[in-house]
């Protein structure tokens, strides 16, 4: 996903917005275009959510440095993430995506998730886990727990809000019994004590239910001892 | 633990007309009111949300706001830590008592 640096806010800044399903035509260099058939013309640059919005409204979060990190509708009272591009050098390029993914095939996604590390699942002190062994090649990452009955964890070094999304989906080309995937408040050994929310992976696509969850978390996968398994990718929907 | 499921699987700590029990380690260690706050699928079950997304067990996911049910995780384990401070500080004088007694 490209970057864009915008400094100042607001809509006079003199931002060419255009929205629809389908490219805009005569684009101009810098010009934006959200991917929505529920956008009007009223857009804003904010980091946090504008109160009260009107229906229609374009919401660009942009982070304390000016980054445009994603782009919401606010449609039928509710805000709902949208793909947004630039034109820059002569084509589009996408700079805010509907879906977040933090697992595709081989990218760890750092720009979401700072990266993936392996650690103990610690359940408690008689049951402290261990560290897995984690490979990552092109279609995926393979994780196999350690053999402590606890088993092991493959987490996210950065939370992820997922305030506005409604699923996380695991896709899973292989999986043993007794491997999950949570959604945690804390990390290290406190991740057990905040767990929010977890779902059991098999191969296929294992869906999490998000829409009572706001803020932010870190995301583990735990195979319990010696269990092993296979993710395609992960993504917030 | 067990715990008692009604026809949307939303999560009961107690019993009740309609509710089907089930165990699961899950919530080892939650506040009765935020397990209260749960959805929970059992394997091999499904869940259908109002969207139509399908979800399948085994899986845990809160259907009541999360704030809600993080407060009331935090003042239970409040609760449960003055609560063991309290049983240990007791125990400790009554060591130091019987050790005392045999001293005299």
């Amino acid at each position: 996903m490209g970057q864009c640096f915008l400094y100042g806010n607001g809509g006079s800044a003199g931002w060419r917005v255009a929205v629809g399903l389908t490219e805009p035509g005569a684009p101009r260099e810098n010009m934006l275009w959200v991917k929505s058939d529920r956008a009007g013309g009223k857009y804003v640059f904010a980091e946090t959510e504008p109160e009260p919005p009107p229906e229609g409204l374009i919401w660009f979060r942009v982070s304390s440095m000016g980054i445009i990190t994603r782009a919401d509708v606010y449609a039928d009272g509710a805000w709902a993430a949208a793909d947004a591009y630039m034109y820059l050098t002569g084509s589009w390029v996408r700079i805010a995506a509907a879906l977040v993914y933090l697992i595709r095939g081989g990218d760890q996604c750092a720009n979401v998730t700072g990266g993936w590390k392996g650690v103990r699942y610690y359940w408690s002190a008689s049951l402290p886990g261990g560290v897995p062994s984690v490979t990552w090649a092109e279609d995926g990452v393979s994780v196999t727990a350690s053999g402590t009955a606890a088993g092991s964890l493959l987490v996210t070094e950065k939370p992820i809000d997922v305030t506005q999304y409604g699923a996380l989906l695991i896709q899973c080309e292989s999986a043993s019994d007794q491997v999950m995937c949570q959604l945690s408040t804390d990390t290290g050994d406190l991740f057990k004590a905040g767990q929010a929310a977890s779902v059991s992976l098999t191969a296929g696509t294992a869906s999490l239910d998000l829409s009572a969850l706001s803020g932010q978390y870190y995301v583990g996968i735990q195979p319990r001892a010696q269990k092993k398994v296979k993710i395609r990718q992960i993504l917030l929907k | 633990m067990r715990i008692y499921l009604d026809e949307g699987f939303r999560c009961h700590v107690s019993p009740g007309v309609g509710l089907t029990a089930v165990e699961t380690d899950l919530f080892e260690g939650k506040a009765p009111e935020a397990v209260a706050g749960y959805r929970y699928i059992p394997a091999g079950k499904r869940w259908v949300r109002e969207d139509g997304r399908v979800f399948s067990g085994e899986m845990a996911a809160p259907w009541k706001p999360w704030a809600e049910l993080d407060a009331a995780q935090r003042a239970y384990e409040r609760t449960r830590n003055e609560e063991l401070t309290a049983a240990m500080a007791e125990m400790v004088e009554e060591v130091y008592r019987r050790d005392m007694a045999e001293m005299e």
